[in-house]
């Protein structure tokens, strides 16, 4: 039988943004496949270069509508290394709960995507309802829903409100409650784990050769997380554990995230338990010199920021290395021999956001 | 037998316990509204802490100092020369809009506006709020286009100014011609003119003198400055 190209995209149900997957197939089995990216590309590292350091923090919070904080936050971390600037521990410990809050908010999104395309739309609905409560905990703390703009360079914008623990530690109560009712939902499905088990296996070696991170790396049973490998913040003091999956298919990177989600509110938890008392911002210099280089964990891989100042109001270079741009290259690997029914289940499993992609 | 009861309630009842949970909340407690027609305002007001909506400006506590549109991302701020009686209350602190009853105030163009509130963070004077209203749509883009008047709200005057640029003018004696539109045009008229070293026809030149203690650094004198002897530094 001659072999055939498919376009799946640059509009389908299948790619959760603008980009397009060319999959040559053989029948139902996928041959070759070559996802084509730059159908979003806004030019943002220039844009970088006719702001001042304070006015890149919103643009940064655009890059990844889902998790925009983790964004903002990475850019903020470089300069701060850039300048040599030591935060105050309650900014660290702030900035943590909304980098936390951040991530289960996002993992939830995934949720919603990834298991309507397995044909579970119930999911999506209870996975939406119960990001609602985390967005909510943003807004409150942060004043804003998706585009929080809340790190500062040399701290965080405000303290957080009163009544904030006991709010946050009540939803937190009612979302684990939730959460070991998906558990049971989705590992004890048969149909679940018949389209997840063994599907789109990747190999360690394979994702530590083509620069895999974050839970597609973790998945493939290699514990790299950069709040512990490379720790920021006050991940180091927290009482928390690095998920991994055993298999490296799309199940475990489903049970990694599961997992994340759980073991971050145990990091907002005891992060609200030992907050201490203090100023949350320090002056930051408005001309700084040099160059800044930090790796942080965002909620797709890992985020790096790459800052080189010369003096002036705005930086002279940006850099933005961005997790799913990297795993971009491993889904080949991934799909190929599967067919293309799979497709679907292990391109969800990714977790792909355009907006850092192709920045 | 044990066994047998174990697997009936785990395979049967367990699953519609679930089921039966997620309906009951379907039918009679619902976790979504029928948005336009009914809307969560105690929600709203519940977590209206630090956020941001619609743009107020407090027009007894603005004093026309354009730090908002100079700290803005998308540069979607300009500032409207608006003309006053004589007897108006509110604050004109420049001496040029003293002389011309003309004061400065901000108009918003919501269509490029990102909501990052850099502007009430930077603003002096706290002059510059964020409301808890969000519904902004409209059906043509000049409607976006709030003006200095739509956005208007008075309340008090303001206690006292706060640098937060944390930036303040420094003069070079050697090129300042004594023109005297610093002066004129800072908006906390923290500027005296005194004479200085330097002698024009038998007269020494004014120079500025700059009371740090008023200064707000938003480096409207610099952007005045026709020879470009003032320049920002930080504190």
């Amino acid at each position: 039988m001659s072999d055939m190209w498919i376009n799946m995209g640059p509009q389908h149900p299948m790619n959760h943004g603008l980009w397009n997957l060319k999959v040559r197939v053989d029948g139902e089995i996928v041959v070759e496949s070559i996802p084509v990216l730059g159908y979003l590309h806004r030019g943002v590292e220039k844009l970088c270069e006719k702001r001042d350091y304070n006015q890149i923090i919103p643009l940064m919070d655009r890059l990844c509508y889902v998790s925009s904080l983790t964004w903002s936050h990475a850019y903020c971390i470089s300069v701060e290394e850039m300048m040599g600037l030591e935060v105050p521990d309650r900014a660290k410990y702030l900035r943590v709960i909304a980098l936390e809050l951040q991530r289960v908010a996002s993992h939830l999104m995934w949720l919603a995507a990834f298991a309507p395309d397995l044909g579970m739309f119930s999911a999506y609905l209870y996975s939406m309802r119960e990001r609602e409560h985390f967005l909510d905990m943003l807004q409150w703390l942060t004043g804003a829903r998706m585009n929080q703009n809340y790190p500062r360079i040399g701290g965080v914008r405000n303290d957080m409100p009163a009544g904030f623990p006991d709010r946050c530690f009540k939803e937190l109560d009612y979302f684990e409650k939730k959460l070991e009712q998906y558990k049971q939902l989705f590992d004890d499905n048969k149909l679940f784990r018949m389209r997840t088990m063994g599907v789109g296996v990747l190999s360690k070696e394979d994702a530590l050769d083509l620069g895999v991170t974050g839970p597609a790396l973790r998945g493939s049973n290699c514990p790299i997380d950069m709040r512990t490998h490379d720790p920021y913040e006050v991940y180091d003091e927290l009482d928390w554990e690095v998920q991994v999956g055993k298999e490296g298919d799309v199940f475990s990177r489903y049970a990694v995230r599961m997992g994340e989600m759980r073991e971050s509110c145990r990091i907002i938890r005891d992060a609200l338990k030992k907050i201490p008392d203090g100023p949350v911002r320090v002056k930051a210099p408005l001309r700084p010199t040099g160059q800044g280089f930090r790796r942080t964990e965002d909620s797709r891989g890992e985020a790096l920021i790459y800052v080189i100042g010369q003096g002036g109001e705005s930086p002279y270079r940006l850099k933005i290395r961005s997790p799913i741009f990297a795993i971009m290259r491993a889904v080949p690997v991934m799909l190929k021999g599967t067919s293309v029914a799979d497709l679907l289940a292990i391109m969800g499993s990714v977790d792909i956001c355009i907006g850092d992609t192709d920045k | 037998m044990a066994k047998k009861k174990r697997r009936l309630k785990g395979w049967i009842i367990q699953p519609m316990r679930f089921t039966l949970r997620e309906m009951r909340q379907a039918l009679w407690k619902p976790s979504t509204i029928l948005y336009p027609l009914e809307k969560e305002r105690d929600k709203w007001e519940a977590l209206r802490e630090n956020f941001r909506g619609h743009h107020e400006i407090d027009w007894l506590k603005c004093i026309g100092c354009r730090l908002c549109s100079r700290v803005c991302p998308n540069q979607c701020i300009t500032m409207e020369d608006i003309e006053v009686d004589e007897n108006y209350k509110g604050p004109r602190r420049s001496h040029m809009s003293e002389k011309k009853n003309r004061i400065h105030r901000p108009g918003v163009d919501i269509g490029r506006c990102l909501f990052c509130g850099n502007c009430g963070e930077y603003c002096p004077t706290d002059a510059w709020t964020q409301t808890i209203l969000v519904e902004l749509t409209e059906f043509e883009r000049d409607a976006l286009i709030y003006s200095a008047e739509q956005v208007k709200t008075e309340g008090g005057p303001s206690k006292k100014l706060i640098n937060k640029i944390l930036e303040n003018p420094k003069l070079d004696v050697e090129t300042c011609i004594g023109c005297k539109r610093c002066f004129n045009e800072c908006p906390t008229q923290c500027i005296t003119m005194i004479p200085g070293p330097k002698m024009r026809k038998d007269k020494p030149i004014e120079i500025p003198e700059f009371d740090y203690s008023k200064c707000i650094g938003c480096s409207t004198c610099c952007d005045v400055c026709k020879p470009g002897s003032l320049t920002m530094e930080e504190i």
